[in-house]
């Protein structure tokens, strides 16, 4: 089922939280809403699942307009960041909550009930804890609960807030790379918020990074990180040198000194060279790589590159050496705006 | 052999732990074992003659059967106020949630003048209940109208915080799976809220068998109709007869402390069935 959000508006009191959003995300797609804390995603979120209603804007289900529909009769599977499960009930019981509240004509038969509840529990490997309270279970697997009871009524949009973002880190990408395979194997519409990067380029078709109660891009994850539309997406999408620079006339046509380029860690080399201007002021192991940072006078940050090991070994940089300053790519901004090669 | 003490990481157990038990026996303990001894001075035949004479079994009737009646209508009531006072923000909420205390503050002989200054016969209220055909005032009607008044509170503050702490995202799961405003209150809010009840439910019902100055003043106190336990005992006292007043006393203390027991082994019930819920 595809979702369709036009000119989306919405304020807590007189806290602008959404700013104007339209969004059309495609049936079978799982698309990430990025941003840091107060953009304004979850809020996004809510307002697709009927949790919440924009003071302007639509709202349309495979072109249907449910802007008023309240979230009960939305159909959709939504699922939390504290889990929000039914304390009192069992696994088994919390999974069957959807289908045991339908309407007695359509709520199933005991039998049909049992079966769908087990298939779901096998479903995200919980058959052998449908007895189990909420409170007797790993952080991990209660989210799968969340997940199983969010699928048992059929949804045809899968709506989930953070829905990582209360685990452990290992918990978090085992958990991630299972619901990639699962969408995989359903194909019901999906989207999740998230406020970690790795976690949105692990997952998602697509990303839209917001920012501000706006949408600033919305790309697929190879496009956001090499086409970054903002000086904002860039940032965001991890860590990054930002070097002044003057641009020559062969690329925009005169010659300008107000571009900054952005280079990520790993695209930046520091080469020994006794008059290079910058002077490395830390090396640290990090196993698989290793972060060296560079102090340049002109600059207040310091300058930072990540090497492999491998290729470190032989570079044979160590703190207090003298080095110059080579980016292998980059990206250039002029303010807020991209500058491409004329 | 010395039995020995596992070690604790938060000192002073010793000291507090005897502080207490000292206190609980001065204050609890020694009172009611005078009192059981007291009743132990009548021979059994006169003991029964005590409780069971057919003015005392009324009584029992009276007390038991309006507190409980007290108990059930705040059962109701309780809970509903606390989810008013905790759900809605509306002008005078603050002052709501003081006057829930009054109850508790209240002298209860004032309110039971209150109480009967207001339903009387002679009196607006009560004269147009009366008209209906209810009287209110000297009935058990009254006493139990007496008695939803002071046990109020302990129903609204037992679930108040509880349902404070309640986690909104299970009522926006619940929606989103489909139930209805009413199914979730009843699925996944009340089963949230009944070991709070039940506990307040406990609580009113032993402050209503107790209760006394709110209670004479608007119960009429007709024996055999409307004279309650604890006026019973009062009547004995004034009479020189204390063995008779604390046999009274004791059939008191025992149902209410059985009461109390079943209400908690119901409330540890409502928590184990969870575990053992699945069919």
């Amino acid at each position: 089922m595809s979702i369709d959000v036009a000119d989306i508006h919405y304020a807590y009191g007189s806290a602008p939280a959404l700013r104007g959003i339209d969004l059309s995300i495609e049936s079978g797609e799982l698309l990430a809403l990025l941003g840091p804390s107060g953009c304004g995603k979850t809020t996004l979120l809510r307002i697709v699942a009927g949790l919440e209603f924009p003071q302007r804007g639509r709202v349309a289900f495979n072109g249907r307009d449910v802007t008023d529909v309240s979230a009960r009769q939305r159909h959709v599977g939504f699922v939390f960041q504290h889990y929000a499960l039914f304390n009192h009930l069992s696994v088994f019981e919390n999974v069957a909550f959807g289908l045991r509240v339908r309407r007695w004509r359509l709520r199933p038969k005991r039998d049909e009930l049992q079966r769908k509840v087990r298939d779901l529990l096998d479903l995200v490997q919980l058959g052998d804890f449908a007895h189990r309270l909420p409170a007797q279970l790993s952080g991990g697997q209660r989210q799968r609960v969340a997940l199983a009871r969010a699928l048992a009524v059929e949804p045809e949009i899968l709506l989930l807030d953070e829905p990582f973002g209360a685990l452990d880190a290992r918990v978090r990408g085992d958990l991630r790379r299972w619901l990639r395979g699962l969408h995989d194997r359903i194909h019901v519409t999906s989207v999740f918020v998230t406020h970690d990067q790795e976690e949105a380029f692990e997952l998602a078709d697509r990303i839209a990074v917001m920012n501000q109660g706006r949408i600033e891009q919305l790309a697929d994850p190879q496009t956001l990180y090499t086409q970054p539309a903002s000086p904002f997406v860039c940032r965001f999408l991890g860590e990054v040198n930002e070097l002044p620079v003057a641009l020559h006339a062969r690329w925009s046509g005169h010659d300008e000194a107000d571009v900054t380029a952005f280079v990520r860690p790993h695209d930046l080399d520091f080469v020994p060279a006794a008059a290079g201007g910058a002077r490395i002021e830390s090396v640290r192991d990090l196993g698989p790589t290793v972060r060296i940072e560079a102090r340049h006078p002109a600059l207040s940050a310091p300058l930072v590159a990540i090497h492999e090991r491998g290729r470190f070994g032989g570079s044979g940089l160590a703190a207090g050496q003298a080095v110059a300053i080579e980016a292998r790519r980059w990206v250039l901004f002029r303010g807020e705006q991209a500058v491409t090669e004329a | 052999m010395r039995p020995r003490w596992r070690r604790q990481a938060l000192p002073g157990f010793g000291l507090t732990f005897g502080v207490c038990a000292s206190y609980l026996f001065l204050i609890v303990l020694i009172p009611l074992a005078a009192l059981a001894l007291k009743s132990a001075t009548l021979g059994p035949a006169e003991f029964w003659n005590a409780v069971a004479s057919p003015r005392a079994l009324a009584s029992y009737r009276v007390t038991f059967g309006c507190a409980a009646l007290a108990g059930l209508v705040n059962l109701v009531l309780g809970p509903l106020l606390a989810f008013v006072l905790v759900r809605y923000r509306f002008p005078g909420r603050k002052l709501v949630d003081a006057l829930v205390d009054l109850p508790f503050a209240l002298p209860t002989a004032v309110a039971g003048i209150t109480l009967t200054k207001l339903y009387a016969p002679n009196e607006p209220l009560g004269a147009w209940l009366a008209s209906l055909g209810w009287k209110v005032a000297y009935t058990p009607s009254g006493i139990t109208v007496a008695l939803i008044f002071v046990s109020l509170p302990f129903l609204v503050r037992s679930v108040q915080p509880v349902l404070e702490q309640l986690d909104p995202d299970i009522e926006e799961a619940a929606a989103t799976l489909g139930a209805g405003r009413l199914t979730t209150l009843w699925r996944v809010v009340l089963p949230a809220l009944w070991p709070a009840i039940l506990a307040g439910f406990a609580l009113a019902f032993a402050r209503a068998i107790g209760e006394y100055g709110s209670v004479i003043f608007i119960a009429g106190n007709m024996p055999m109709v409307s004279e309650i336990a604890p006026l019973l005992i009062t009547g004995k006292l004034d009479q020189h007869d204390y063995a008779g007043a604390t046999a009274i006393a004791v059939v008191l203390l025992v149902t209410s402390f059985v009461a109390l027991i079943a209400i908690n082994l119901l409330q540890l019930w409502t928590v184990r069935r969870r575990s053992a819920d699945t069919r």
